[in-house]
């Protein structure tokens, strides 16, 4: 199999349910409400022009705004390409659009939920503003749109001799009609301990509902590098019994062994169905190195993958993050983990790995 | 027909979005596209729909519909001559 070379992300920006400062998690950390873990929405005006701003539903203004900004902290204002993940899109468009489909009776629609609906219209919105006429692409591939996003981004970046910089990100968001239908199926958490961390509370079914917008400035020079992506896969509903295998094969095609694994991002969301998966590739890893949870922290979300690339850049470009970040905290207080593995997994249904070196 | 303006500048900020717009703000006989309100090709749609929706006006000639809704006034016009409700 081709090795790819690795692609380094140099900026990042995001919407998260937490507080955060100049791209730092701050303390005390925001718990949930009502099992929802919702964004802190900043003042998007200081971004998206007004006119454009008007038409935007609460996820296309979160995404726009976060893409802008990374762009804006890169100092970079055209990117080569655009690639986003979403497992939902704009819910809030679509709703609209499917609820006045019934009430007008197919008749006389507005245009701008239906416009805005299209999984695209992220990616529209910052290449219209930036006015980018390269490679733009959305991924919906449930819970692996932004690993594939990410993947993607990787071939492209590969084919490349010249230095390119795209511009790579997720969004999702929760509405009170998706909350509520998907807790009629069981998705979210009954009753719980709020004393208690959400993996604690893995002896029963359902986790927290979550949402946020993730970018990332990525390129295929070292230059300004705070993490370079090596590996990414994607593979559907891996048995519990095989995820061990899969990430050590991983681990291997890379040239790593699983003993030079020194850190893990796990995507414990307290879910009894969904804990054994993370259980099962912590014993394919040798010794006890610390693992980073993110769940308990912006929520069950198709590309929850994106708060966790964030926040594991936060930690790389050495800020400190609350303690209560961490599933199995570092020994030291200065940690500088240089071989990560990053996994997690969408309903049992959708597994995503990345090997990440610092 | 000085109710309906009003009414109308009513709808058309609320179709639009305009936000911190108030029907008092739109001139009656400024342009809604370009230079005036500075309202756009998927606007001509919205406008569109409130029309069917508000009025039972359906426009299918494009350029009858650039002449209806030029202004509030010209819209308001129409609305007076033509509306079903």
């Amino acid at each position: 199999m081709l090795l790819l070379k690795p692609i380094y992300i140099t900026h990042t920006s995001a919407i998260t349910p937490q507080h955060q400062a100049e791209g730092r998690l701050l303390d005390p950390l925001v718990a949930d409400t009502d099992g929802k873990l919702q964004v802190i929405e900043p003042d998007y005006t200081a971004v998206i022009p007004a006119m454009q701003l008007r038409r935007m539903s609460r996820v296309l203004r979160m995404g726009v705004y976060t893409g802008m900004d990374c762009l804006r902290r890169s100092g970079c204002e055209c990117p080569d390409g655009i690639i986003t993940g979403t497992g939902k899109g704009s819910m809030t468009d679509t709703e609209k659009f499917v609820k006045e489909l019934a009430q007008y009776q197919e008749g006389s629609l507005n245009p701008t939920p239906f416009i805005l609906s299209t999984y695209n219209a992220v990616n529209g919105a910052i290449a219209l503003q930036t006015r980018a006429t390269g490679y733009n692409q959305t991924y919906v591939h449930r819970g692996s749109s932004f690993e594939t996003a990410l993947y993607d981004a990787q071939l492209k970046l590969n084919t490349v001799a010249a230095t390119q910089h795209y511009l790579v990100g997720c969004f999702d968001e929760i509405t009170p009609e998706y909350f509520l239908v998907k807790s009629k199926v069981g998705y979210w958490k009954k009753e719980r301990d709020p004393g208690q961390s959400l993996w604690q509370q893995a002896d029963s079914p359902g986790t927290l509902a979550g949402e946020g917008a993730a970018f990332f400035m990525l390129s295929n020079s070292h230059d300004g590098a705070i993490t370079g992506i090596h590996a990414l896969q994607t593979t559907y509903k891996t048995p519990v019994a095989a995820i061990g295998q899969v990430a050590t094969e991983l681990i291997v095609r890379n040239g790593w062994q699983p003993g030079d694994i020194d850190m893990l991002v796990l995507g414990f969301n307290g879910d009894s169905r969904d804990e054994p998966y993370y259980e099962a590739l912590q014993q394919s890893i040798p010794g006890t190195p610390p693992v980073l949870a993110f769940k308990h922290l912006c929520g069950e979300y198709e590309t929850s993958g994106g708060f966790a690339l964030w926040l594991l850049c936060q930690l790389l470009n050495g800020k400190s993050l609350p303690g209560a970040v961490w599933y199995r905290a570092p020994d030291k207080e200065r940690f500088h983990p240089r071989k990560i593995l990053y996994y997690n997994h969408y309903r049992g249904q959708n597994h995503n790995l990345i090997l990440l070196s610092a | 027909m000085e109710d309906l303006k009003v009414t109308l500048k009513q709808q058309i900020i609320e179709s639009l979005n305009l936000q911190g717009m108030k029907p008092e703000d739109i001139d009656d006989n400024a342009p809604l596209f370009g230079d005036g309100l500075g309202l756009d090709s998927i606007d001509s749609l919205e406008l569109m729909v409130l029309l069917e929706r508000n009025y039972g006006i359906k426009i299918e000639d494009a350029r009858e519909g650039r002449n209806i809704l030029a202004s509030v006034q010209t819209m308001a016009d129409y609305i007076q001559a033509n509306r079903k409700f």
